[in-house]
């Protein structure tokens, strides 16, 4: 045995020499990335912190750990690889240091391993190829740029790739397909992704080496049935959580089909030139800047060092080289043909040839690659790996045939070049560390957080806890100033307790949003919630939301990266203002506060509401309910993402931000091609004209020419460089054509109010400052803009007149036929209207007078109305307002340029501004003047001035001067704590504002609520049952009911799916029973029937994909047996063989 | 003559590139199908073409490093389709002088 040892040794020296070497790097490299005893934790990694106490959860298909619980089917898939491992190490007494070391580690030599294992199935034997091809896949730029963003799962799944690829190869190479099938069916089980387009791009690279080995093989059946039998055998054990997710997909395609829009395609296109493709420096490399800040420091350098610069190019420049040897291979060739055809699908819409991906985008499910410079690298670069390790080969035999030790010279120059050209896999920096804007990943939770635990543990009752400040918005990270989570919501696994953050993971934004709109700050809120006024009743949300404690932390870096999110000092003073909250606990940095009246998970009632109105409503309703109550709400109306269509004034406005800003981050869009000197371009044109006399309807035809104008704004953004005189005419008069034609679309439907004039009034302004960023320092362009722009906005300035005032408009649908009161919000109208009338409000031809005398906490009741189901229209007739500006009272300021850009030359800017007073806090002004100035452009700055005199930047623009004067006009909203408004404006001359700014005005706007509720008193006499009821598991609930002598409503505060079924004496209660209420949560209506008139009894509640999982697992367990029965009798017959 | 047109070739796509600062795709088809019909008729191997397109990568960490990004963009599109041609070709035209002697 021990000769037989010895001998493998020798035969073998040199593949052991190479493994050690890869072990070697792969333990170094990993190591370098942690700093004493803190743990590595960002970014968009669901990083474990409590491996066993995660598990214990891992294994249910709905989680209630975060946010108001949620389905996790997909989560599942996990479970062997970023879970187990760590379970395993926690019990073998390690910390979690080291065993995110020992893991990170079993990534790289996975990697490593599993390339080498691919190399030699390829060409066996040839043991510098595979070192070469596993060092290449263990440190390049592509991986580089995963661990930069911390995607450890997706890392995993590129590590394992090479093993399946392998095996596959091996069985259709050996012959022996059944054992191979069962070991690559085995080996899927490594395969963790929950990414749909993971498995899709292995599916690639089994095409492309299956179909080569396939056409190579002399016995193309057997391969057919190796591969069909790998293909069940993959299902069958992997159906423990593949049944719920092709479940998923069959209930929620957009699952798979999640549509970005074509904008984003774009802007992630916009890096992804074949340039970088061939440098890989698309995949989260480059750079961007945070504030002052680079946003990718190993990015930045990548760009900007000379030596790194042509590092970046040598896999590419190598990979085709490996053509050029005499020595032909036709895997290589094909090898080299598929990297080609990936770097172009990685390009997206790059230029040249991207309607080529636009076609590829209209396939189905092809929308999975909607970032495709994220995804198809990763197969460029496995295929490279294998190209220059063949390469290197190849050379190494051919020096070796001259001189060995030139051969071994090249090895170790090759291996030099490429691991200094990966030096930051060494330095630890291939992980944020805090050289980049982004802060570091690592991590050291404080002490107090573990005793804050162990207190909340104390409580055995199911609660929620409200994580504040929530994480700024956009990025929902997590940044505190002792460390950085990423997106995700870690100290749920420390206290082991539901916690809400503001990351929604289900649809609870009538809670979520309610709760962060009267505690936190409004600037912070999704899009239509801004304007909920300050309530003390916040403690009713947080009952239906089944929120016991909310934890002021102050550790959270709340200011982080400008965006901010809600002072902790701002919030605990309001807390202290809220009823039924009480302080509780201090843990250092951890305040927590307790709602004293909360309500258990699962209860019964008979108090129920209906509402239906706009869902900016909601805070403003709170009076009329009680926290016992459950409230059915319009889905449609209330509560989705959809509904800012549906009421309200706010939203015009909203969408006219949302379309500039869109306009402004998205290059050329709308898409453009075609060069406007070009040829081609005369048949866009036709084309264009074409299906502009095609389209009739006054409304179509208008968003038609709307799209054709901005199209000559890309175009101008586009090839602004190159154009000429002519070109310009030419633009400029397509333009002007287009959008007059709108307007005379506009002025012929004689309805002013209609979709159109918003959408032009959008479109005009986002022209306009896409071309004033074009445009701005270049003064004679700059006339051509005004020539450009002005005509169109003089004629379009009737119809932007008379907009908002005098009437709004809203639109309300009513689902369900009843009894309604109508409810107005009063909005401070008895001072702005100066003890006049509030105005009137007219129902479908039917007006009524608004009464102030009655009234109930600001809400006015305009009496009940019997509603049928349909749509229903409002008017709102405003009464006048007075105009706050003054023309002539400009206070100079000073020369400027900006606020704070004092300018060399005291004549080149001056600077003037205006106060205006009696502001309302947290409404709209509309800010309106003519400008007429010749020179340069004007810049306005809007500040507000707070309740402690200070002031804070609310609106900032340089506009686009004209000669024959322009209109300025721009709605602004102020804070809840603004006293008063300061406007400044700056431009080159030393000319007096008034002979510059004329008709200047500044008037609120009125958003007033409007609702329909309907209190539920058909069935009088009602009684509220007893209850009783204890939690299996996260999936499965048990209640006792007791004395339940009449109907009443049950409720259990889980995200509502329709997934959740109750179960009186096992028999399932019809989903007509199950309804949302509180705009998140479960109820079933039951009646003494359903429990044949028992008053006591048991109802279960269960998620029902949970069986799926039992079945899948019960279905892969028994496979994976059989396989592994079928292996161990292979292997005991070849031993007796 | 040969040699001199494909220098040419390259001298064209050169000057293009540094001196009319512009990015147009009918000019990249069309120096394409010059280059096509120079195979075609010089009977060019697939060698020329990857030798161009890696001609045309290495320049551009050079135009890189002199800030002439743009120019490098448009001169990797270049070096892309010198390499999809010299691949195709390889793979599927140019069989006749090379005998495959593969390793394995």
């Amino acid at each position: 045995m021990k000769n037989l040892f010895q001998k493998i040794l020798i035969k073998k020296k040199v593949m052991f020499i190479l493994l050690g070497l890869i072990t070697v790097l792969g333990i170094v490299s990993p190591l370098t990335f942690f700093d004493g005893n803190k743990i590595l934790i960002g970014l968009d990694v669901d990083t474990t912190l409590r491996p066993s106490f995660r598990i214990e959860n891992w294994f249910y298909t709905w989680a209630s750990d975060t946010g108001f619980g949620r389905d996790v089917s997909s989560r599942t898939v996990n479970l062997p690889t970023q879970v187990f491992p760590l379970v395993v190490l926690e019990k073998a007494g390690l910390n979690l240091v080291d065993s995110q070391k020992i893991f990170f580690i079993m990534i790289f030599l996975l990697a490593g391993f599993s390339m080498f294992f691919l190399s030699l199935s390829i060409w066996e034997k040839e043991y510098i190829l595979a070192f070469f091809a596993a060092i290449l896949y263990m440190f390049n730029p592509l991986i580089g740029g995963y661990w930069v963003s911390f995607l450890v799962p997706a890392i995993w799944c590129l590590a394992v790739s090479p093993l399946l690829l392998g095996i596959f190869i091996r069985g259709v190479k050996t012959g022996d397909y059944k054992t191979y099938a069962i070991f690559l069916s085995l080996a899927t089980l490594l395969y963790p992704a929950v990414s749909p387009p993971l498995y899709v791009m292995v599916f690639f690279l089994f095409v492309i080496f299956g179909g080569y080995f396939f056409i190579s093989s002399k016995n193309k059946k057997n391969v057919l049935v190796f591969f069909t039998l790998s293909f069940v055998l993959t299902l069958l054990l992997n159906a423990w959580w593949l049944i719920n997710v092709v479940r998923m997909f069959f209930i929620s395609p957009e699952f798979l089909e999640s549509g970005d829009s074509l904008q984003r395609l774009i802007s992630n296109s916009l890096n992804a030139s074949f340039l970088n493709l061939f440098r890989f420096q698309t995949n989260y490399w480059g750079f961007s800047y945070w504030g002052d800040k680079v946003n990718n420091w190993v990015g930045f350098l990548y760009e900007t060092k000379p030596i790194l610069v042509f590092l970046s190019f040598i896999y590419s420049f190598l990979a085709f080289v490996a053509l050029l040897l005499p020595q032909k291979n036709k895997l290589i060739k094909i090898l080299c043909l598929s990297s080609l055809l990936f770097i172009f699908l990685s390009k997206g819409l790059h230029y040249p040839f991207e309607y080529i991906f636009q076609v590829l985008m209209k396939l189905p499910l092809f929308n999975m690659f909607r970032t495709p410079a994220h995804k198809f690298p990763f197969l460029t670069f496995f295929l490279f790996s294998l190209i220059i390790g063949w390469l290197i080969n190849q050379i190494y035999f051919r020096l070796s045939f001259r001189k060995k030790t030139l051969g071994i010279g090249f090895l170790f120059l090759s291996l030099l070049l490429f691991l200094s050209s990966q030096w930051y896999f060494f330095t630890g920096d291939a992980v944020q560390r805090g050289k980049s804007a982004q802060p570091s990943i690592l991590v050291e939770f404080p002490k107090y957080y573990w005793e804050a635990a162990g207190w909340l543990k104390e409580d055995n009752s199911y609660f929620r806890v409200l994580l504040l400040p929530g994480s700024n918005i956009p990025t929902f990270w997590q940044i505190y100033k002792w460390g950085f989570l990423g997106a995700y919501c870690v100290p749920s696994d420390i206290f082991e307790k539901s916690t809400v953050d503001k990351l929604p993971v289900e649809n609870s934004y009538l809670v979520r949003w309610g709760i962060y709109s009267i505690l936190g700050d409004y600037s912070n809120l999704p899009e239509g919630f801004e304007q909920i006024r300050p309530t003390n009743e916040v403690y009713k949300i947080l009952n239906w939301g089944n929120i016991k404690y909310i934890l002021i932390n102050h550790d959270v870096d709340w200011q982080h990266q400008h965006y901010g999110s809600e002072d902790p000092k701002i919030l605990e003073n309001e807390l202290l203002k809220q009823k039924n909250i009480v302080f509780e606990k201090k843990f250092d940095n951890l305040h927590f506060y307790k709602v004293t009246s909360d309500q258990p998970k699962i209860f019964a009632t008979t108090e129920t509401q209906s509402v239906y109105g706009n869902k900016l409503g909601i805070n403003q309703l709170l009076p009329f309910w009680n926290p016992e109550d459950v409230i059915y709400v319009d889905e449609k109306g209330f509560l989705n993402a959809d509904s800012y269509t549906f009421a309200n004034i706010i939203n015009p406005i909203k969408k006219e931000e949302l379309a500039s800003n869109d306009f402004s981050r998205a290059v050329n869009f709308p898409y453009v091609r075609w060069y406007p000197r070009g040829y081609i371009y005369r048949f866009v044109r036709a084309k264009e004209d074409r299906l502009l006399k095609e389209i009739a309807d006054p409304n179509t035809r208008g968003i038609f020419l709307l799209n054709l104008a901005a199209k000559r704004i890309s175009e101008v953004e586009k090839w602004q460089s190159s154009f000429n005189s002519k070109n310009w005419d030419q633009e400029s008069e397509s333009y002007r054509r287009n959008m007059l034609e709108v307007l005379s679309l506009i002025e012929n439907s004689k309805n002013n109010d209609n979709f159109l004039v918003n959408r032009f009034k959008i479109d005009l302004k986002a022209h306009e400052s896409k071309l004033f960023l074009i445009l701005k320092d270049n003064s004679k362009k700059n006339e051509i803009i005004s020539n450009f722009l002005e005509e169109i906005e003089v004629a379009s300035r009737k119809f932007f007149d008379t907009e908002q005032s005098s009437k709004i408009n809203y639109s309300l649908k009513v689902p369900e036929e009843g009894k309604y009161s109508i409810l107005f919000y009063n909005d401070n109208f008895i001072n702005s209207c100066e003890g006049k009338c509030l105005g009137r409000l007219g129902l479908n031809g039917d007006i009524k007078e608004i009464n102030l005398k009655v009234q109930k906490q600001n809400w006015i009741d305009l009496g009940t109305s019997n509603f049928k189901s349909g749509d229903y229209n409002f008017v709102f007739e405003i009464p006048p307002r007075k105009n706050k500006a003054n023309n002539i009272s400009w206070q100079k300021e000073g020369n400027f340029t900006t606020i704070n850009q004092e300018v060399d030359s005291p004549e080149d800017f001056s600077s003037f501004s205006q106060t205006i007073d009696d502001i309302y806090p947290n409404s709209l002004y509309r800010i309106k003047f003519d400008y007429r100035f010749d020179k340069n452009y004007i810049e306005i700055f809007v500040a507000e001035i707070l309740s402690d005199g200070s002031e804070r930047s609310l609106f900032n623009k340089q506009l686009i001067t004209g000669q024959k004067g322009k209109l300025f006009n721009e709605i602004i909203r102020v804070g809840f704590n603004t006293k008063k408004i300061k406007i400044y404006i700056s431009y080159p001359s030393a000319q007096e504002p008034k002979n510059v700014i004329s008709d200047f005005q500044i008037e609120r706007i009125f958003e007033p609520l409007i609702m329909l509720v309907n209190k539920n008193k058909n069935i009088e006499n009602l009684k509220t049952p007893e209850i009783d009821y204890q939690k299996i598991n996260p999936t499965k609930y048990q209640a006792r009911i007791k004395k339940a002598e009449s109907p009443f409503v049950l409720a259990f505060m889980e995200s509502y799916s329709p997934d959740w079924k109750a179960k009186i004496n096992g028999i399932v209660l019809p989903e007509g029973k199950h309804k949302m209420i509180n705009g998140y949560a479960n109820s079933w209506f039951i009646v003494p029937n359903d429990s044949n008139q028992e008053t006591e009894y048991e109802i279960e509640l269960e998620y029902i994909p949970q069986r799926y999982f039992y079945l899948g697992i019960a279905i892969s367990s028994f496979f994976c047996l059989a396989c592994l029965l079928y292996l161990f009798q292979n292997f005991l017959k070849k031993k007796i063989k | 003559m040969k040699i001199l047109l494909l220098v040419l070739v390259e001298v064209i796509i050169l000057l293009g590139i540094i001196l009319i600062n512009f990015m147009f795709e009918p000019v990249l088809i069309l120096i394409f199908l010059v280059w096509l019909f120079l195979i075609k008729t010089f009977r060019l191997k697939f060698y020329y073409s990857i030798v161009y397109g890696l001609i045309n990568l290495l320049l551009c960490p050079f135009l890189l490093s002199l800030k002439l990004n743009f120019q490098a963009e448009n001169l990797a599109n270049f070096a892309y389709f010198f390499l999809l041609i010299g691949v195709i070709q390889t793979l599927f035209f140019d069989r006749i002088n090379f005998k495959e002697r593969s390793r394995d």
